[in-house]
Parts: C-alpha cells; structure tokens; sequence
C-alpha cells in the first residue's frame, strides 16, 4: 500500500510542478516562498535540533511521520555540544546556527541548559543570534482529549526580545535591586505587524493587546501606541485592548471569548503557559519562534523529561504539532492538513495514547497509529 | 421511640445538609466598652463602586453592626487622595472602599496603588474559595494569595531614553521582602495553614526574584511546621488552571500576585465572589479582593447588576478585623446560604438579579 501511494504522490507532486512552474520563473518574491512552490520535487532542506532526553526518541517519531506522509524534508541534524564554543558562548556550535540561518526553517526539540557559568543559556543564544521575535503558540481544545475547557481555540503572540526578560540587573545598594524592563518601538512594531499579518493570512477576527499600561504608563503605553498604529491599517481585523488581570480572570472563565493575543514577554509568557494548561498541558502544545528575514524555528516546548528518557514512554504530540506548523509556513499546507488530522484522529480514538494523556501505549505504537490514520 | 428517632435523624440530616451552616462563636470575650460604635471611613469609588458599597451600609445596618461610616468621594481621575479622607483612615485605621476607575495610558498614577504606598500597606491579601452551591469547573479551590504591595514593577519609575525607547524600572528590596514573607507565613500560622508558596521568575530575573526567594526561604526556617516550596510564574498558572487543590497560601512579589490572584479569583467563581484586603502595620483597607472588573462596565452600573457578594464578604472580613466575631459569622453565614440557594444571582453568577434583590436577601437570611 504504502509503495503505491508513495509512486502515486510522486506523480501528482511531478504535476503540480508542471503548473506552478510558471509562478516559479515569473515571480520576483521572496525565494523562500518560490523554493515552496517547486518543493514537490526538490526537497527541502531542514535543520533539526533533536535535543536532550526524550528529544532523540521524539524527533524520530516526527522523521517517521514526516517520510510516511511524503512530506519533501531533507533533515540536517544537529546536536547540543559538550564544551563552549567560544565564538557563540554556549554549548551550540557555529554550525548549527549557520545552518539555521542558511535552510530558514527548523525544527527543536527540548533542551536542557546545563548548570554552571561562562555560557549563555542554550534558548537565549538561539533567541539572539538568529533574532527570533516573536513566539506563535495555537492553543486549541483537542476533541476526544477532555480537559475542564471544551471551547478553547486561540493564538497568543508574545514578544521574544526585550521587555522584562533583558537581563539588565544590577544592585543598587545591599538589598536593593533594580531591574530593567525595555519596551522599544522598533520591536513593538515588529511584533504587531506579525500580529495582525498573521490574524489577516489565517482568518481571524480579533487581536487583542494584552498590557497593565493603567500602572506602567510609558512602557505598556508604547506597545499600545504601536500596536494601534498597526490596527489602522488593517481595518477588517477588530482590535482591543484589556488589561492583563482581566485577561488572566476571562481567559479561565470563558476562553471562547479571545482569539489572537499580542503581548510583550512576560506578560506572553505567562498567558502562553496559562492557555497550554487550559487545553492539557505543554505536551501537547505546539509552538514556532519568528524570526527576521523569514526565519521560522518551531519547537516543542516541554522539558527534556530525563527521567523518562530512552523507555519510549514519550509522548511526541508537541514536536509533531511544531513540526506541522514549520510545515504551514513553508507553505505545504496539504500534507500540514493530513498529519494534523490524523494526529487529531489518533488522541480522539482514544485506543493509543501515550502515559501523560492517560493511556498505556509506547511511543512507537502511537506514532505507528499517526502513520496509519495518514 | 420511633418518632423520636425520626426527629434526630431529620435534625441529623438538616445539618450534614449544610444548608444551616450554624456556628456560634461562644468563645469571644468581650472588654467592658468594646461595643461601642467604631467610625470606618467609607469611599464609594467608581462604577459600580457606590452600588456595592450601599450594599454593605444596608446590611450593616439590618444588623445593627457597632460601626458608622464616614463617606467621603474620590473619583479615579483626581491626581491625588484629598487630604481629608487620608487624615479620616489615618484617624479610624480602618476604611472599605469600592473601586477607583484609573484612566490607562494617561498622565494621572492610580490612586489605589497612591493609598496603598502613603499609607504603607504592605499586603494585599486575596481570598479565593469555592462557595458551596455555586458551580465552577474547579474543585477544592481554598487558595489565600498574598501579594507584596509597594514596589515591585508597581515602583512607578519609567523614563523614556530616547524617542522610541522606554525604560521601567522594576524594584526589589530586602526589607519589603521580608516583611511580606514574615506576614505570609504569620497568616499561616494564625489561620491554621499548612502550606506557603512563593511565586518567583528567578530563572530570568535572578538578582530581583532571588533577592525575594532568599527572603521567603530565610522566614521559612523560622516556621518548621509549615511546607515552603517555591514555583516559577508560568507554571504556576498552568497548575491553577489544570490542579488548583496543591495550592494553599501563596506570596508573590506585586504583578505576579496580580496575574496570579485574578486567575485564582477566575477559577473560584469569578471576582465579583471573592474577599480581600489590604494590611499595613498601622491601617487596613478592605475591598474587592481580585482587582479586576472591581470598576464594572457602564452597563452593569445602569441596570444595577453588580455583584455585591465579594464586597460584603470583604466587610465580614473587616468586621472580624475589627474585633466583632459574631457580626462577622452571621453576616457571612447569611451570604454564603444566599448563594447556595441559587434563587438571587447577579449575572456573573449566571442569573438575572439585581444588586437590590441579593441584599435584601442576605438581610433576609440573617439570623
């Protein structure tokens, strides 16, 4: 079965070259979105991140799937050194940041930052050096998955770069400490302009700006100024503003109410991590990291779980979820469309589920399910 | 014998019922002369703040409560608290207010966090509990949030660099750190609490959270018998939402304890149930207790909808506060079966009441 649908999809691929490849001569657009056009044939080339602990089980989990739904990936892994590179201060190479910066799409798993000083943390370095500025997390109810909240169905949007998370501490006196928070226009805009061109390519209706700017006047203040500038220019998108206490007070009485949150980053942390709790927790809850020149990493945002490490116990949904959205933004919108499904298809069945969704299956039996529900 | 043992059993099960929650607090001893009338100044507020606040005057007055109020009006748009109202908290010690609306975005400080910081109250206390008839999707939610009230990212110092880039200053200090950590864990104790957790982003802002962590964790010795466990902001919401009965007392530094009692208040039943208050050495001022919607929306205001629950429960608080213990009981036993009953209910609660109706149910009910 799987030979036949595999030379079938290699004709129908071959085809949709053949009428594309029109666009592809004609156009002077970006060359990202021209390489996604003639992906049928030519694959592209992906960076991947397995990580530490469950990381290498999950991102084979993902390979499988990916090979089997005939998606066009070349993957380039790469792993987590064991001494600092001094020319990027942290435990991952030059190279690994070069190839990021060279394919523009990645895919990480979860990643534990050793102990110790002299390196920057492992997600900081990746952050700063490819300029990644906005975190994209959909959080939508899972049907078949049952959580106290059945009608959850939002995108929170959080800054990545400044704010409250600069690193800029200092003591003043003994027992007296300040610490910077850093609002930009530059970045506020960068973020809101995100914001709204995602609500504009994915149909939603609503951005809401999340901020306290009734208490930090100046600082919330800006990043409203910005993100309602950016309003004006999209007028078919409804936008409104509410204050992050009721924010946090709506989104656990009904989140139905909000669809997509823009937000400076702590404020983005903490409503990211409230909605993944709201629809059953981070291992299930996909995650993509924006960055300039239209480099897009996703990743799962779960820990690294070492103490399930290696039992094929865990349960790869969020990288398999990441690894979906990577997929929509390059475009291949048709094989993002079957793996989500059949990841859905699988969890609503109910009959193979990993140990932390309530079920007794291994890893490879779950993603043998995905790859059959393909 | 058998009619008898009928009597017992309905006695027996009218109780176990819960629907006459009867508690009589026998063990007050009162001074000669502690009964005479105490004055607490009164401030309507914004919004639905005179409606819910006329609330409590009716009932405290169905009761015959020994306190008069002293009624003064500030509105949120005046740059400062006028000098009598301060001088009339500074004089009673005690004062309930209802909201003041702070303009967003404006030139004008809030005056809620200008009364706390003149008035140097340090800790703002937030109960959040499942009332008894009132469904919510959580369960065993008995959560009390304390939250520094002075500085933090609440100090007010912002500047801008240059055009484009703002800066705000967020402060931590050692001497607020601790003071809050010994008033966390003094509640727990007094109250019969077994556990604290502090609510830190020490990870990302390690100098400011650390220096607050290295307080709590100092008291916390202090204290052997009661659990001190530590959990980062972000996660700590996913548990409230997902498992909220690991919870028990809970200090946070001023924003997170803002998120993360709003969220509590939001999965108990909504802030407009929920009592709270703010405490200093010398002064106390009760009010709603999760700062969210304490203002209202001009619609509710009009049909007078709001909910007067958290209110009159912040001034059962008070009341206890204050020395009245069985003022205190009655007023909320009197609510808490109001609720249960589920015939008065304001539309965050799910039903069509107004705010008149639930108090002259409560009044009602009293014993």
């Amino acid at each position: 079965m799987t030979m036949a649908a595999n030379i079938a999809r290699r004709l129908i691929g071959s085809r949709s070259n053949q009428i594309l490849g029109t666009v592809n001569s004609s156009s002077g657009a970006a060359t990202s979105v021209a390489r996604a056009f003639c992906s049928s044939t030519t694959p592209i080339t992906a960076t991947l991140f397995p990580g530490d602990g469950i990381g290498p089980e999950i991102a084979e989990s993902v390979k499988k799937v990916f090979t089997t739904a005939g998606v066009p990936i070349d993957w380039e892994e790469h792993y987590v050194g064991t001494e600092i590179d001094p020319r990027t201060q942290s435990f991952l190479t030059w190279e690994s940041l070069e190839s990021v910066r060279r394919n523009k799409v990645g895919l990480k798993g979860p990643m534990a930052t050793p102990i110790g000083k002299g390196h920057r943390s492992l997600n900081l370095t990746l952050r700063k050096e490819l300029n990644l500025y906005a975190n994209v997390r959909p959080c939508y109810s899972l049907p078949g998955y049952k959580t106290r909240y059945d009608d959850v169905n939002l995108i929170t949007i959080r800054e990545n770069t400044e704010g409250e998370y600069s690193g800029l501490e200092h003591q003043v006196v003994r027992g007296v400490v300040e610490s910077l928070k850093i609002i930009t226009r530059q970045a506020s805009l960068r973020v809101a302009e995100y914001a709204f061109h995602y609500a504009k390519t994915h149909g939603r209706e609503r951005v809401s700006a999340i901020h306290k700017a009734n208490i930090m006047q100046k600082t919330d203040g800006l990043f409203l100024k910005c993100c309602r500038e950016v309003a004006e220019k999209y007028p078919e998108i409804t936008y409104e503003e509410v204050v992050i206490d009721n924010c946090c007070m709506m989104l656990v009485k009904n989140p139905a109410l909000f669809d997509v949150l823009v937000m400076p980053n702590l404020y983005g942390d903490i409503i990211s991590d409230l909605c993944a709790g709201l629809v059953g927790g981070l291992g299930l809850t996909p995650s993509c990291n924006i960055g300039e020149d239209g480099v897009a990493l996703a990743e799962a945002v779960h820990g690294s779980a070492p103490d399930i490490a290696g039992k094929n116990l865990a349960n790869p949904t969020a990288l398999l979820l990441s690894g979906v959205m990577m997929l929509r933004h390059l475009k291949l919108n048709e094989q993002a469309e079957q793996i989500h499904s059949a990841i859905i298809n699988t969890i609503a069945e109910g009959k193979y589920r990993t140990a932390d969704l309530g079920g007794s299956s291994t890893t490879t039996d779950f993603t043998k399910a995905i790859c059959d529900h393909l | 014998m058998s009619r008898r043992s009928l009597t017992l059993l309905k006695n027996l099960a009218r109780s176990a019922n819960g629907s006459a929650i009867q508690t009589r607090s026998v063990t007050y001893m009162p001074r000669p002369g502690d009964g005479a009338p105490r004055a607490v100044t009164l401030i309507p507020g914004d919004g639905i703040g005179p409606l819910v606040t006329n609330a409590v005057e009716q009932v405290m007055e169905a009761m015959h409560a020994p306190i008069y109020f002293e009624k003064y009006d500030v509105h949120g748009e005046m740059s400062r608290m006028p000098p009598e109202v301060m001088e009339s908290i500074r004089k009673n010690k005690v004062c309930l207010k209802g909201g003041l609306k702070t303009p967003v975005g404006g030139g004008v400080s809030s005056l809620n966090v200008q009364l706390r910081k003149e008035l140097d109250l340090f800790a703002s206390l937030v109960n959040c509990f499942n009332l008894p008839g009132l469904p919510t999707r959580h369960e065993n939610v008995d959560i009390v949030v304390i939250r520094e009230n002075t500085e933090g990212e609440y100090a007010g110092l912002e500047h801008e660099v240059v055009p484009g880039v703002v800066e705000s200053l967020k402060v931590i200090t050692k001497f607020c750190s601790e003071r809050i950590a010994k008033y966390a864990f003094e509640y727990a104790y007094l109250n019969n609490r077994k556990k604290v957790t502090a609510v830190h982003k020490a990870n990302i802002m390690k100098l400011a959270d650390g220096l607050f962590l290295e307080s709590c964790r100092e008291v916390a010795k202090k204290y052997p018998s009661i659990t001190y466990n530590e959990i980062i902001v972000d996660n700590c919401c996913m548990q409230l939402v997902a498992k909220p009965e690991q919870f028990d007392v809970m200090v946070t530094p001023n924003l997170y304890g803002n998120l993360v009692a709003n969220t509590a208040a939001g999965i108990a039943g909504g802030t407009g149930v929920m009592p709270g208050g703010n405490v200093g050495a010398d002064h106390a001022v009760f009010e709603q207790g999760a700062s969210a919607g304490n203002v209202g929306k001009d619609k509710i205001v009009r049909e007078n909808k709001a909910n007067p629950v958290a209110l009159l429960l912040s001034s059962a608080m008070m009341l206890r506060h204050l020395q009245f213990p069985s003022f205190a009981d009655r007023l909320e036993t009197a609510v808490k079966r109001v609720i249960s009953e589920g015939k008065c209910r304001t539309k965050d609660l799910g039903g069509q009441s107004t705010t008149q109706e639930v108090v002259d149910a409560v009044i009602a009910n009293l014993e």
